[in-house]
Order: structure tokens, then sequence, then C-alpha cells
């Protein structure tokens, strides 16, 4: 990796497509968890990938090429999702109040809906530094560096989207009277 | 990662992950990659200012100091090589005319020649607070541009107002878009070259749906005012002539790679 990265600041595109062809995946995963948008998510991909081959020329150190495109498209991700210009697609979910409770095997795929629910419902960036954490498996501080954040607005903004993610999962176990009761 | 929930998350995130590109991704990128030049070392690290400069985190600012410092290096050869040749043309310059979403006037932007051109802006009616007072409203600000690539990052040193009061203006940042030779702003403001006629742009249309499958998707390249419902509401988005926009009759979704099967 470290000798495609030193061929490709020189300026070999054989070697940034070989980087490319390599990290395009996952990066392309972490777009769709981020932006939960498939066509947002190519853009801001492609978006981190040229600027990556622009700006690699300054990049001093190779051997931080994956930390540096993380960054990168975080920061595209971001951008994407500030001017909104790319989709709009806007899927509208109601819980009926007489859902029966789950229970037993069902109980996971009622966790994983409720995960997904809230992970919709919480910001892009609360979601970028969950799926940073929890997906990529970085340690917090890595993560701030890729969203361009100190440490602990990393953190203050990863205990708000585990609490409003536990909260949807507390929130979806009421008992349907309770609820129907709230909506009243 | 201790706790169930944590471990719950992980696990969901591992499982919904989806790792395989797009179909065409990959070559789409490469083809762009091809089409692309590097940045200077120089011109990469001069952009980043990674902490260096701590009071000035805005790419506004950071833009006005790269500028500033070219600027002043330029000049200083100028004066010691006794002048130059004259400016080469770039795709900047010219004349460029968008209207101002909140109030529908015409703003036009004038960029002159070389690489670091003289910009005037003028905005035919301003309805900000800077020329309230003024009887004439007609803002105007006259600024110094630097050109990175395909980028104009335009400074106005001494702010721009309609006569009466000077107040500062941030640093301009536009892209220019080869495809459809128009300039794109830091702030979503499109502006484009004027018609020969002198004529305002033609006010967009409105798109009349012409499904171009059976699933009803529309082609929206032509530009216009694209309206879908969303549940109960209707969104309404205004398009500029443009490549690839495409979005369906029934349901508002906007994409630029083609309606979903």
């Amino acid at each position: 990796m470290r000798d495609l990265v030193v061929r490709a600041r020189g300026g070999d595109r054989d070697a940034f497509s070989e980087l490319v062809a390599r990290s395009i995946g996952r990066l392309t995963a972490v777009g769709r968890m981020i932006l939960r948008d498939e066509y947002a998510a190519q853009d801001a991909v492609q978006d981190a990938f040229i600027e990556a081959w622009r700006s690699l020329p300054g990049l001093r150190d190779p051997d931080r090429f994956e930390a540096w495109m993380r960054r990168l498209l975080v920061r595209a991700c971001f951008k994407t999702s500030r001017h909104g210009k790319r989709t709009a697609s806007v899927e509208i979910r109601l819980t009926p109040a007489d859902e029966p409770a789950v229970a037993g095997a069902e109980r996971q795929l009622a966790i994983h809906d409720q995960l997904e629910r809230g992970l919709a419902r919480i910001p892009a960036q609360q979601r970028a530094v969950v799926v940073l954490v929890y997906y990529l498996d970085l340690p917090l501080a890595d993560a701030a560096q890729a969203m361009d954040i100190p440490l602990g607005t990393a953190k203050s903004r990863l205990n708000r989207a585990t609490n409003a993610l536990r909260a949807a999962i507390e929130a979806d176990d009421r008992e349907p009277s309770r609820m129907g009761e709230q909506l009243a | 990662m201790s706790d169930r929930f944590s471990a719950s998350l992980r696990q969901h995130l591992l499982d919904t992950a989806n790792e395989r590109p797009a179909d065409g991704q990959l070559a789409a990128v490469l083809e762009l990659v091809a089409d692309t030049p590097q940045r200077h070392p120089l011109v990469v690290r001069l952009a980043r200012f990674p902490g260096r400069i701590g009071p000035f985190p805005s790419t506004a600012v950071r833009w006005a100091l790269i500028a500033g410092a070219l600027l002043g290096a330029m000049t200083a050869a100028v004066i010691l090589g006794g002048g130059g040749r004259p400016s080469a043309s770039t795709v900047f310059e010219g004349t460029w005319t968008s209207t101002d979403l909140g109030d529908g006037s015409r703003q036009t932007l004038d960029v002159g020649a070389g690489m670091t051109p003289a910009v005037h802006f003028e905005d035919a009616y301003a309805t900000g607070g800077a020329c309230a007072a003024d009887e004439v409203k007609v803002f105007t600000a006259d600024g110094r541009g630097q050109i990175f690539d395909n980028r104009l990052a335009v400074t106005y040193p001494a702010g721009g107002g309609c006569g009466l009061t000077t107040v500062p203006i941030e640093t301009g940042v536009l892209d220019y878009d080869a495809a459809t030779d128009t300039l794109l702003g830091s702030d979503g403001l499109r502006w484009f070259r004027p018609r020969e006629d002198g004529a305002r742009p033609t006010p967009l249309p409105t798109i009349v749906a012409s499904p171009r499958s059976a699933s009803a998707c529309l082609d929206l390249h032509g530009g216009g005012s694209y309206g879908a419902s969303v549940g109960s509401m209707t969104l309404t988005a205004t398009l500029h002539a443009s490549t690839s926009w495409e979005g369906l009759q029934d349901t508002f979704l906007l994409s630029r790679f083609g309606c979903p099967d």
C-alpha cells in the first residue's frame, strides 16, 4: 500500500487506480451509512477520490493515506448532506398503535428495525461518528480526526447519537396502550 | 464497547453494510481521475493550514489569506521584473449573471483577464440592510481574484455598498463547471454567461410530465420547476439546465443516475 501511495503521489495514475479499487467498496459502504442515500453516497465517494488524486502530492506521510481518505470522504459526505442538492428521498413510516408486541426470535429483527429507524432520524454528523466508531472500529480520537473536530466534540456527538438510538429502541418497546394515550 | 447495546449496534452496522460498489462506479471514478490534474504540493499545503492559523478556521479566511499572499508575491514579481506580458485569458474571464434568490434581483460578476483578475460585483437591487438608507439600491463591490485550477477565490478588501454605507464582504469562492459552462458559488448559487441579446435568463418553465418509460421517469435535463408529492406534501425543486437530472412523476425523487427500477 505504501508503495502505491508513493507512486500515486508522484503522478502514477495506475497506482492510484489500484488504491481506488482496493478502498472503494469500504468507503462506499461508509458513505451509504452516513448519507443513507445511494446516489449521494456515490457522489461523495467520487468527490473524495477526485480530491484525493488532486491533493495527493501534498500528503507528506504515505502511511497516513487511509486515515486521510476517511477524512476526505467524511468531508465530502457532510458537503453533500449540507447542500442537499443531489437527491431528495423521503420515507415515512407509521407504526400502528395496535402492533402486537414481539418476542423470542423476532426480537432481534425488531431491534434491527428500531436501530435502522433510529439511525435514519439522527443528524448526519452524529451518524458519521457512530459509523466510524462502531463500523470501522476506530478509536474515538481517530474518528474525531476523520471528522476534523476536537475529541470532546466527537465524544459528545457519539453520546447524543447513542442516547437517541437507545431512546428509539425504548420508545418502540412501550406498551401499545400507552402509545395510544400519548398520541391522543 | 462492552455493553449489550453497543454490541447490537455494531452487529447491526456489520449486517447491513453494503461494501459492493455500484455498477460502473469504479470505472466512473477512474475516468474522472484520468481527466484531472494533480495540484502542486505547495498549493495543497497552503490550502490546508492545519492548525497553524488557529483563530481563522473558516475556509473563506484561509482562501483570503492564500489569495492575499500570492497576490503580494505576484505584485512584487511585477515590480521587480518591470511589468509583464498581457494577462492570459481564463475560463473565468468575462461577465456572469445570476439571480439573487432572496429578492429576485439580477446580479452581475465581471471578471478580468489573468490568474489574478480584477472582479466587479453588482446587485441591481439590493434589499439588505446595507442599502436601507440609500435611495439608489445598486450594490457594488470591487475585488481581486485568484485562480487555482478550476476555482476562483475573490476578496473584496474595501467591502461593498450602495454609496452611503460600506460593509465587509466574505471571500467568494466559485468553481467552474465545464459541463455547463457555468460557475457554482460556495453558497450554491449558479452563475451563467449572459445571453447575446442582453436578455435575462429565461424564467424556468414548469416541466410538463413526459414519462420516459412505463415507470413514469421524467427527463429533467432541460431544467425547470419539478414538483411531486411527498406523503401529504408537495415539494418543488427549481432546476437549472444540466446534463442528467431525472425524477419520478408520482413521488418526489431526483437523481443524476437515472430513476430507480
